[in-house]
């Protein structure tokens, strides 16, 4: 379990799943682009979810994948809501 | 903004605003999730009734998950065994056939008798101060109960038996997450090898059961239903009136002491139960989404649903829609006509409507001859994560 400084850490992990499930480079992975632009859907959404959710010792709405569908916006939204110091 | 939250907590304690928000702002609505989302009763009922939206994309969607998770070493296979022929999420000819064979031996409508013990049985235990969780002391209870002794199941299994079912059924709700799938897949697991147990059993010696009942039936027709079919619909039988019924008889006494005057004329007059119970069905009924599946693009309210498109249907919303019912958000159990479509329409309309407005009648008239002073003190209310099938997490009363 770690615990991310600030959103890009997040952004910088969830790349490397992307990655990894986009059989990309994560050097490639623009963190604005949607999650359906890498191809990833409902499913694999539900596998890069449970990867964070792991990582980071945290609980996931599984509807955030859609609600904030990049990887910056959803990196943003899990780290305000478990880790913005106040 | 998102006119579609079903998971934020807001919306999780009262839907019903963001209903009327879709009802009123957009009816057919496409949401982030790509799914369309149906509020209004007309809509819902013509979807209802269209063979062109057919049931099953979680059938579908759970046999790619398998295959998915396969290749990282996690099975889920489980799952897809277990609801196979779960008869909500089959389509015809297999719906037709397996719909025929339950009710050709599900004649035997005798079970106020048995609801009705096991009523007082549970309204029997109260705690010393007073206090009472409907929910858990009650409508958790109950349905479990009655489905064991309908289907010839021992009780020793019943607690078992319950939180299995709790886990499964989860299977129906919209979104879950990778540790539910897992959860579900366990509680699936158990299902299947108890069923199978129990299946052996009653071959070897039939009873005058449902379970046994449908083992001969089966037997004789002509192309019987395979072991792992018959263990599924099993499955379904036990699990389709759990969560429901607990939502209908808890979310009933919720809604029941915000309206007294009604609560009283109810006490005094029973033969308005029946009547009573179609509304709070309406009012708030426990299953608030259904989803189909395309089969073909169609035309609905000046959009076009696309082949292969989801569609959730709000029933819950629906039945609060005043393009249909007067005074919609009103309950008034004297309501007449009240075509509400609490347990859907069309061919897969519920089929054990019948037992749940009268295992909710019996509990209800029970609970009120027993409690009728009861009042609620649960003044935050916890509901499930879940507008699938909405249900409270407790309902504290003082009795
Ligand atoms: C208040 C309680 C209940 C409610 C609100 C309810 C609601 C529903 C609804 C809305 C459907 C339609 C699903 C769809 O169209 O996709 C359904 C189907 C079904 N229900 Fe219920 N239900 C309740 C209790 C029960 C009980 C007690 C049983 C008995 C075992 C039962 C058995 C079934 C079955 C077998 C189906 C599938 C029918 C088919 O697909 O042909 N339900 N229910």
């Amino acid at each position: 379990m770690t615990r991310p400084q600030s959103p890009h850490d997040i952004v910088t992990f969830m790349k490397k799943v992307v990655a990894a499930e986009a059989r990309i480079p994560d050097t490639s992975i623009d963190e604005d682009k949607s999650f359906h632009q890498f191809g990833l859907d409902s499913i694999s959404s539900i596998y890069l979810l449970e990867k964070v959710e792991n990582e980071y010792n945290v609980t996931i709405s599984p509807l955030y994948f859609w609600d904030y569908p990049t990887l910056r916006l959803l990196a943003s939204q899990i780290f305000d809501e478990n880790f913005r110091q106040p | 903004m998102n006119l579609w939250a079903p998971l934020d907590q807001e919306n999780i304690r009262n839907p019903f605003p963001m209903y009327a928000t879709l009802r009123r702002e957009a009816p057919v609505y496409k949401s982030q999730t790509g799914e369309w989302i149906i509020s209004r009763y007309a809509d819902v009922k013509t979807i209802l009734k269209d063979p062109r939206f057919r049931s099953g994309n979680k059938l579908e969607w759970i046999n790619r998950g398998i295959t998915y998770f396969k290749s990282k070493d996690q099975d889920l296979s489980a799952i897809a065994s277990a609801i196979t022929s779960f008869l909500l999420l089959i389509n015809p000819p297999e719906h037709t056939r397996i719909r025929k064979l339950i009710t050709s031996v599900w004649n035997d409508r005798e079970v106020d008798q048995t609801i009705l013990e096991n009523v007082d049985s549970l309204l029997n235990i109260k705690s010393e101060d007073n206090t009472f969780d409907i929910v858990e002391d009650f409508a958790r209870p109950l349905p479990n109960m009655t489905i064991c002794k309908i289907m010839g199941i021992s009780m020793e299994h019943y607690q078992h038996l319950t939180t299995l079912s709790n886990n499964l059924v989860k299977i129906l709700n919209l979104y879950n997450s990778f540790k539910d799938l897992v959860r579900i897949d366990s509680a699936a697991r158990d299902f299947i090898s108890f069923f199978r147990e129990l299946l052996d059993i009653k071959k070897q010696r039939p009873d005058n059961d449902l379970i046994s009942k449908l083992i001969v039936a089966n037997a004789s027709e002509r192309e019987p239903l395979s072991d792992d079919a018959l263990i599924s619909v099993f499955i379904f039988l036990f699990i389709a009136g759990q969560e429901t019924t607990i939502g209908l008889v808890s979310t009933s006494l919720l809604t029941l002491s915000k309206y007294p005057s009604q609560l009283n004329t109810l006490a005094g007059n029973p033969e308005l139960m029946p009547n009573a119970i179609d509304e709070l069905l309406r009012y708030d009924g426990p299953v608030h989404l259904l989803g189909r599946i395309a089969s073909e693009n169609i035309e609905l309210g000046g959009h076009c649903i696309k082949q292969n498109d989801t569609v959730t249907l709000c029933l819950a919303s629906a039945n609060r829609d005043s393009r249909h019912f007067e005074n919609a958000d009103i309950l008034d159990i004297t309501r007449q006509p009240n075509r509400h479509l609490a347990f859907g329409s069309g061919i897969h309309f519920c089929l054990g409507d019948w037992l749940a407005k009268r295992q909710g009648a019996l509990a209800i008239q029970r609970f009120l001859e027993v409690y009728p002073t009861y009042s609620i003190v649960d003044h935050t209310l916890q509901w499930n994560d879940n507008l699938s099938i909405r249900t409270l997490k407790h309902l504290s009363c003082r009795v």
